[in-house]
């Protein structure tokens, strides 16, 4: 099940609206396509709270390794992993966590750790209480040996005496994640788990994940932060707005995020010549002269930061200012909904 | 399992600042008898034992002990958010009732209980107000298992649980159960005051007793069991939120 499977993450549904047939053949090749042995299945999920909907027909799959699930806040990251930690009932379609279903079905959690993005943690309790009351809960034979097990993996002995009313954002999470894997569960599933945390514990934390994925274990995490992403996730489903806007190897969402045309303003000594410089440029595809500035249109984004300064000297003209227009993440989110 | 709930959920409850306010709260009563003793107030002492415990801690201190202790004992969790880590265990719904139960009950049971024995005492134990009393204590303390239910089951199907249980508390059993006599049937505070009647020796209470032994009895079955199970199934359909 491990390493990365080309065209085995697949969005539920096209992102363009297609006649009813299409977009149900489309689907049914989805679930077709995703491979009966994976951790995490969800076929044709969505969930809607009354006329919003949170998750738009999702159909995917994960396996070992670990996945990143990225998207703005408030895209339906929290929701969707909800639904896959049995948390929220999807309003249709099927979530199923090692073959069983996730909903209403607790022993489930025996394979199963989650680290939720909520910061609340009861304070009265020391962060070893906390593992120990979660390897009790899990019904483990010894559970203050898991316990402090678990605390050395996070690298949380020095506080684990102090209680977690006491602890600072990031040892807070790494106390969660402590209690999530006191069991050594196959599959992990983060919300979020780099917030608050220092660059160090960061570091550590990433480390760690990609050891436990190693062993084979199924990890799902989310982010907002395309970075975070970028440095875990070998695979990756891009959520925005509810829907799947792109899932597969993250080098090749990468690719697809480089390669979208790139608007960028520019306001120079002469925007006429230099624009039309430009425009017999193959990096450049539509230039629009307004007052004063003017916009470029370009597919290749790094290409066109190396030829400008070069055809501004060749065409002796000042350059004043340049900006790259849609360059928030939410832009890039909306692009690979529309692709 | 059970007592690993039941451990740390007494130790949640303690550790608020709630648990003061219910120590307070108890001791008022106690505060009452001594006052009683003090001014060596003329009558029946068993009769005046027996009002002053059903109006003070009965009709009073018990349901809001109760309804306190009740709906925090889940209901807190699930409100600040905490239950996630419960609740993502392989550990069955009832279970993690039973554990609720076990820690939020005996305590509500314990300290009324004791408030009960030692208002009663100090208005008269040597006058012969011991048996009285203790039958009070003993009714009391299966009332708060009866409240107690009720209120964890309530805190989980929704988040208003404790302003719904003073609702029932004080307009309920306070003002409809006093009005329409057919609302007792629905009354903890009734099948209280019934089993205490019934192990009253003394026949004070049975005096002004609602609802016969077997009634309350039956009741108070039904309401401990319904409630229970009701609580099981809300939490086996209840959906968390982890975040966004």
């Amino acid at each position: 099940m491990s390493g990365p499977i080309p065209g085995w993450v697949r969005p539920g549904g096209p992102a363009t609206p297609l006649p009813d047939q299409a977009a149900a053949a489309a689907a049914e090749a989805a679930l077709e396509a995703l491979p009966a042995d994976a951790a995490i299945r969800l076929e044709r999920v969505s969930r809607w709270y009354g006329n919003v909907v949170a998750v738009n027909d999702m159909t995917f799959a994960v396996g070992a390794g670990v996945t990143g699930l990225l998207g703005p806040n408030g895209a339906g990251k929290s929701t969707l992993l909800g639904m896959v930690a049995g948390l929220l009932a999807p309003s249709a379609g099927r979530v199923t966590l090692l073959g069983h279903a996730a909903w209403r079905n607790p022993a489930v959690y025996a394979k199963v750790g989650l680290v939720p993005e909520r910061e609340a943690v009861p304070p009265y309790l020391t962060g070893f209480e906390f593992a120990r009351l979660a390897a009790r809960l899990q019904g483990m034979p010894e559970p203050d040996a898991a316990a402090r097990k678990a605390i050395a993996t996070v690298d949380l002995e020095d506080a684990a005496g102090r209680s977690i009313g006491t602890y600072s954002k990031g040892m807070r999470q790494r106390a969660k994640l402590a209690a999530a894997l006191v069991h050594e569960p196959p599959v992990l599933l983060l919300d979020e788990p780099f917030n608050g945390m220092d660059p160090r514990q960061r570091l550590h934390m990433m480390a760690l994940l990609r050891t436990m994925a190693a062993e084979g274990r199924t990890i799902l995490f989310s982010s907002h932060i395309l970075e975070e992403v970028e440095r875990l996730a070998e695979r990756v489903l891009v959520v925005y707005a509810g829907r799947l806007a792109a899932s597969g190897d993250f080098r090749e969402i990468r690719r697809l995020m480089t390669d979208r045309p790139h608007t960028f303003t520019i306001s120079s000594s002469d925007d006429r010549r230099l624009a039309g410089a430009l425009m017999g440029e193959a990096e450049v595809f539509g230039v629009e002269l307004s007052d004063g500035w003017f916009s470029v249109r370009t597919v290749d984004y790094a290409g066109f930061t190396r030829l400008l300064p070069r055809a501004a000297r060749d065409a002796a003209v000042s350059l004043f200012e340049v900006q790259p227009a849609d360059e928030s993440l939410e832009r890039v989110f909306e692009y690979l909904v529309r692709r | 399992m059970i007592g690993t709930i039941a451990g740390v959920t007494l130790r949640a409850l303690l550790a608020r600042r709630r648990a003061l306010l219910m120590l307070l709260l108890v001791a008022a009563p106690v505060a009452l008898g001594l006052l009683a003793r003090l001014r060596g107030l003329p009558g029946d002492p068993i009769e005046r034992a027996a009002n002053t415990l059903e109006t003070t801690i009965v009709r009073t201190v018990l349901p809001l002990v109760a309804v306190v202790f009740g709906t925090s004992a889940i209901g807190a969790e699930l409100e600040d958010g905490t239950a996630i880590y419960l609740l993502t265990k392989p550990v069955a719904r009832w279970r993690i009732v039973a554990g609720k139960l076990l820690a939020a009950a005996p305590i509500t049971a314990l300290l009324v209980s004791a408030s009960v024995l030692a208002t009663g005492l100090l208005i008269g134990g040597e006058r012969g107000t011991a048996p009285v009393t203790l039958a009070i204590a003993v009714a009391s303390a299966i009332g708060a298992l009866l409240y107690v239910s009720v209120f964890i089951a309530l805190s989980i199907l929704t988040s208003r649980a404790l302003i719904i249980g003073f609702i029932y508390v004080l307009l309920w059993e306070g003002l409809l159960a006093g009005l329409f006599e057919g609302t007792r049937v629905l009354s903890i505070r009734e099948y209280t005051m019934s089993i205490a009647a019934a192990l009253d020796p003394s026949g004070v209470i049975a005096e002004n007793a609602p609802l016969g032994l077997a009634t309350a009895v039956v009741a108070s079955a039904l309401v401990l069991v319904g409630s229970f199970l009701l609580a099981s199934r809300w939490l086996s359909t209840k959906e968390l939120t982890g975040g966004d």
